[in-house]
């Protein structure tokens, strides 16, 4: 041997010696792949499977802008026409006045607009003095079915996932926390979703809705990060999380939401 | 029962075939962690992160090279990223109290070879590093090094040879 193999072979016993490994905690590690790789792998199999939904933000921002216009154009216009339509079912001597159409979201065009028959029929004969929770509830309907027609169903499957990935992705209460508007922020946008969904036909299944309440008080909860708080408010977030055995059940009906689309 | 099958049952969500892959695997996974961190919390979070995404990615495995060589390029990728991330290279340059307190008595090595030698590891390119740790102590060949890291196998050789020439001049005053 020469001498820098010696050496070599020196600094490599030495290394071996210094670097020997201790006896491995198998199980330890294993209960912590098992709840990571295992218990969470639908969910996050749904993810990853829709990556195509991550690598367009053009969708979201679709959704988005989907979501402001009905807020700001359908809802008004919804309830000035019940109003009308309300005033033309009270005035029946008024045989002559033409049928009211409304139209979504401001379009003039001819073939989207939908008879306002139906609410005419679904006034009471007060509606000359429209109640507004009764106004409020009709629109909130039209929306909902409005927010189906454009693809509800696949929506769900997508609010669901992206909530989960959300509520999986809180950081934990032990620390204090940072402002985190992004978290926030998200929380807005799914808290929107949520309650589109609960007028929507989707939120008749009895289960999906109580989930959606539940979501719908937890994601107000994570809302409120926008500001510095302590891990209390976190802790808090996911006791009710732990307590409700929500991410599961987010879980359970993003898988089921998937295999329906 | 082979480890084909037990990949197929694992895709299919059977966690009793994950844990027996994870019993075939984890021992050699946390040792080369451990031998590439010298810090046993760290080796137990990248084996952990290591078969979390083995199984993750289970279904692109293409089953072309062997199970242990993919779950091993997992595991050098999965340390050398929490290595840079956590920027914890500086704060485990080796201490000589905290070498001593890892040495067994009796050692054939002084504690000052030691400390000097993982200092001088530690300040090798990471590159270099890797590849000494998993020749010179972890007994893989060059072939395997070159599937694990993805080079070429001279590369290799290169590297091996290069990081211990480094430590040579590194440790020259020793040698006198």
């Amino acid at each position: 041997l020469t001498e820098d193999e010696r050496l070599d072979e020196m600094f490599r016993r030495a290394l071996a010696e210094s670097r020997h490994p201790p006896e491995p905690p198998l199980d330890e590690m294993w209960a912590q792949v098992e709840r990571r790789a295992f218990d969470h792998a639908p969910v996050r199999s749904v993810m990853f499977a829709r990556t195509s939904l991550w690598a367009t933000p053009a969708l979201a921002a679709a959704a988005l802008v989907l979501g402001v216009a009905l807020g700001r154009y359908v809802i008004p216009r919804v309830d000035n026409t019940s109003i009308k339509v309300s005033q033309v079912a009270t005035s029946t001597s008024d045989a002559a006045e033409p049928v009211h159409h409304e139209t979504v979201a401001g379009t003039s065009d001819t073939a989207s607009a939908v008879p306002s028959v139906i609410a005419a029929t679904t006034q009471t004969p007060d509606a000359g003095k429209p109640d507004s929770r009764q106004r409020s509830r009709t629109s909130s309907a039209r929306l909902a079915a409005r927010f189906e027609d454009l693809g509800g169903g696949t929506e769900t499957s997508r609010y669901l996932a992206q909530t989960g990935a959300l509520l999986a992705s809180l950081p934990s209460g032990h620390t204090v926390v940072e402002s985190d508007t992004a978290i926030a922020v998200r929380a807005e946008e799914l808290l929107t979703q949520t309650h589109l969904l609960l007028d929507s036909q989707a939120g008749s299944d009895p289960t999906l809705h109580r989930l959606l309440e539940d979501l719908e008080l937890v994601l107000a909860q994570v809302a409120r990060l926008r500001t510095p708080r302590n891990g209390s408010d976190l802790q808090l977030i996911h006791q009710a999380l732990a307590v409700r055995d929500v991410i599961p059940r987010v879980h359970d009906a993003s898988v089921e939401a998937s295999i329906n689309d | 029962v082979s480890e084909a099958h037990l990949i197929t049952r694992v895709l299919a969500g059977d966690r009793l075939a994950g844990r027996e892959l994870y019993d075939m695997h984890a021992p050699r996974v946390f040792r080369l962690a451990y031998r590439m961190t010298r810090d046993e919390e760290m080796a137990r979070e990248c084996t952990q992160d290591t078969f979390v995404r083995a199984f993750a990615r289970l279904s692109k495995f293409r089953r072309e090279a062997a199970l242990a060589t993919w779950l091993h390029r997992i595991a050098v990728s999965t340390v050398l990223e929490a290595q840079r991330s956590m920027r914890r290279r500086a704060a485990r340059f080796a201490d000589l109290d905290e070498v001593k307190d890892r040495v067994v008595e009796g050692t054939e090595h002084d504690f000052e070879l030691i400390a000097r030698l993982e200092q001088a590891v530690e300040e090798l390119p990471e590159i270099y590093r890797t590849a000494l740790i998993l020749h010179d102590l972890e007994g893989y060949t060059h072939a395997e090094i070159a599937d694990v890291l993805s080079i070429p196998e001279g590369t290799s050789k290169t590297r091996v040879s290069q990081a211990r020439a480094k430590l040579r001049e590194s440790l020259v005053t020793l040698r006198d």
